[in-house]
């Protein structure tokens, strides 16, 4: 017996949340004139308390934060699982820990960064704030990190007879430290000043980088408000730009469907010339549909594309499309029903992952 | 019809050998591979470690790497496990089987040796992207032509573990026909420092479940498992080296990195484990123990151990005597080792253990013992509360 996977809760912190509110409802599109685009929020006193919070990093915070909110929004008490997905983890306690232990030759370290450094330490600290002793589960797998958990979800519900609330999400902070290497490696555009939403004009290396929290409470029970159901999530670790549409038919295929079925795409693209190639053949096979994009509000990160689905949960739902996110001028001739989304990075850690309205 | 999960191949690289006739052929006659550093470059030369004496070059040349790749040594480490566990289960074509690495370090010794030089040295910004453990897990499979499904887990110490519980969920989901699951990690200064920061180190040789326990001593290695459905690896007439029954995965939500007094962690783990495999306590024949010789692991696990037991104990050993820790890759070394006391009818002994806890009621096996083998539970616990167990079956 195949059994569903519906979304029954979401909760969202990107850099266009503002200093108040996590969950961004597309009115007001925050821009950027750097190519570094942080999370500002500063309400994270609503769910946490301030004691535990100092002991906090940024990645903890929002993860924390966001997993909390997520469980109040599909009213859970307790998840069944937590999963999280992270490119990069704890980033920036992983750095000053690392920095120290190279400009004190290794003497006098204090363990508390250290601590803090491991991938999993998102995933930890929800478990502690909740009390939760179920299973945990953290990936890190580039920019399939986040799909990687989602696929754990997935598992979970075909594989273990129960109830399930699955708390899933992706985490990434940006780290200070980080970014001259990230600029040497050419993964940071160098355009000054730089406008955020013309990202994809640029025609230069590199992208610009973001950070984010976003989870979700997945459940093989469907509820009257429910957001959506996830169909599917496909990985692919390496694959030439000529493949990108064999390997979307078959994905499809795999789930008894067809190009022309899908009602709307959610495309990575990052405004990096060398690698946004892969986008294009699904935005010609897509062209009779209307087409959204992201990395321009939240800019890229190892699990940016968890903001995507967040976004196509909300389309899906709202059956709203705001010209801020559109990628071409389709309008939509029906009901968005099936959306489909596909992401990578630098040509690895492929990933789609396909919604239905409920 | 939910399938049982076979394993059609193994292999590793630890301190005690670099393959797995080595690895058996140490245990067999009770050879540590801990003792001092001799390629980490480090202050702390005075913490015994279990270090694969191998470079990376002689690494390189042995694996036939490219020159122009991005090797990191948990990379490196990683192939040279994983193609012994392909080529013991036949796997000619690798394009369709999916690969779930467990690892913590990744790229970290890289990262900690170019730091403060990327800028100075172009020809090292390729090691910028090894920063995160995805890299190596793409490394390996670029090096495999693996090109499908690839995933990493990184839930510290217990990754390793993990990996193997993810690659039967694809398997019994029909996600996977083939799953390659395991871990690797290599030594680096930035674990070396962080364990020590934490002062759980021990300038000795470890002494796991020892009431003199002083600390760890760290370890470096790779090891995976071929996993395919029953099914399929009988439909292939293939050698079916042991079963992966059971798993379970708990989170003891106690502490960042200490484990609770009553092991409630662990004791869930174990009890999932049980519960999957649908066996009672009294049916395992040998708990490999994840036994760090940390005086919180020890005590803590062998709570959990009395509480789901009782009155039947089983044989219980910590390996971590001959292999050092070896953080992600521990679930998947010792889950090797686990098939290997099936396959010998063989308890690995508990080395340097001389003296019990008084808190608990057992003390591990000190010397080989040969019995009559058909159940394994494998232990593997890491920092943010992670707790993992494993049930292996003989055939």
């Amino acid at each position: 017996m195949i059994k569903a996977c519906y979304i029954n809760g979401i909760s969202s912190l990107s850099p266009q949340s503002t200093v108040e509110e996590e969950n961004f409802d597309f009115q007001q599109i925050q821009t950027f004139e750097k190519p570094v685009l942080q999370v500002a929020f500063k309400g994270y006193k609503k769910l946490i308390k301030p004691a535990a919070m100092r002991r906090m990093s940024k990645s903890v915070k929002m993860g924390v934060f966001t997993a909390a909110s997520a469980l109040i929004n599909a009213n859970v008490k307790a998840p069944t699982s937590i999963l999280t997905g992270t490119g990069m983890g704890c980033k920036q306690d992983s750095d000053i820990f690392l920095e120290n232990l190279l400009l004190q030759y290794e003497e006098l370290l204090s363990p508390s960064k250290f601590v803090q450094s491991t991938h999993n330490t998102v995933g930890g600290q929800v478990a502690l704030y909740l009390k939760s002793k179920a299973y945990n589960f953290t990936y890190v797998q580039g920019s399939a990190s986040f799909e990687s958990a989602l696929l754990d979800a997935q598992l979970s519900i075909f594989t273990e007879e129960k109830k399930h609330q699955i708390l899933v999400g992706g985490i990434d902070e940006i780290s200070e430290n980080t970014i001259g290497l990230l600029q040497l490696d050419q993964q940071i555009k160098s355009e000054t000043p730089l406008d955020n939403l013309k990202l994809l004009d640029y025609k230069s290396k590199g992208s610009i980088i973001g950070e984010g929290a976003h989870f979700f409470v997945i459940s093989d029970e469907k509820k009257h408000n429910s957001y959506a159901q996830l169909l599917d999530v496909h990985l692919e670790n390496s694959l030439a730009t000529e493949e990108v549409i064999l390997k979307t038919k078959a994905f499809l295929a795999e789930n008894k469907l067809a190009i022309v079925d899908i009602d709307l795409v959610i495309l990575g693209n990052n405004g990096d010339v060398d690698f946004d190639a892969y986008f294009q053949p699904l935005q010609q096979e897509f062209k009779e549909i209307p087409q959204v994009y992201y990395k321009h509000l939240v800019g890229e990160s190892y699990t940016a594309s968890a903001f995507g689905m967040q976004l196509g949960v909300k389309i899906l739902k709202s059956q709203h499309l705001s010209e801020a996110y559109r990628l071409n001028a389709v309008q939509p001739q029906k009901t968005i029903k099936k959306v489909l989304l596909y992401n990578q990075f630098r040509g690895k850690n492929h990933s789609w992952i396909l919604l239905e309205h409920v | 019809m939910i399938q049982r999960i076979a394993i059609t191949g193994m292999g590793i690289v630890s301190a005690i050998g670099n393959n797995v006739k080595e690895n058996l052929l140490a245990l067999a006659h009770q050879k540590s591979g801990i003792g001092q550093l001799e390629l980490l470059e480090t202050i702390h030369q005075n913490f015994p470690c279990a270090e694969i004496k191998l470079t990376n070059n002689h690494l390189v040349e042995a694996l036939k790497v490219k020159q122009d790749e991005t090797f990191t040594r948990a990379a490196l480490l990683g192939v040279k496990a994983a193609e012994e566990a392909l080529q013991q289960a036949q796997i000619s074509s690798t394009n369709k089987i999916a690969f779930v690495n467990g690892t913590s370090v990744g790229g970290m010794d890289y990262t900690e040796k170019l730091y403060q030089d990327f800028s100075k040295n172009p020809h090292t910004t390729k090691y910028i992207e090894a920063q995160h453990p995805g890299f190596t897990s793409d490394t390996i499979a670029h090096h495999l032509a693996i090109t499908g499904l690839v995933t990493t887990v990184s839930t510290a110490c217990s990754s390793g573990a993990n990996a193997l519980i993810t690659g039967a969920k694809l398997l019994k989901a029909g996600k996977a026909e083939t799953v390659l699951a395991g871990g690797t990690d290599c030594l680096s200064k930035f674990t070396l420092n962080g364990f020590h920061s934490l002062k759980i180190l021990s300038e000795k040789l470890c002494q796991p479940f020892d009431e003199y326990r002083s600390g760890l001593n760290l370890g470096e290695g790779a090891a995976y498992l071929v996993l395919e459905t029953e099914e399929k690896a009988t439909a292939q007439k293939k050698t079916i080296l042991g079963f992966l029954d059971g798993y379970g995965n708990a989170n003891d939500a106690f502490h960042q990195t200490a484990s609770s007094a009553t092991g409630e962690g662990s004791f869930l783990a174990m009890q999932a484990a049980l519960n999957s495999a649908k066996i009672n306590a009294i049916e395992v024949s040998y708990i490999n123990a994840h036994g760090t010789a940390t005086e919180n692991n020890d005590l803590s696990e062998g709570v959990a151990i009395q509480r789901i037991f009782e009155e039947s104990l089983p044989k219980i050993s910590s390996t971590k005597a001959f292999t050092g820790h070896t953080l992600a890759a521990a679930g998947a070394i010792e889950a090797v080792f686990s098939l290997l006391a099936i396959q010998e009818q063989k308890i690995w002994p508990n080395l340097n253990f001389k003296a019990q806890i008084p808190e608990l009621s057992f003390s591990p096996e000190t010397e080989i013992v040969q019995q009559k083998i058909e159940k394994v539970l494998s232990n593997s616990f890491g920092f943010g509360g992670n707790c993992s167990s494993l049930l292996f079956s003989a055939v």
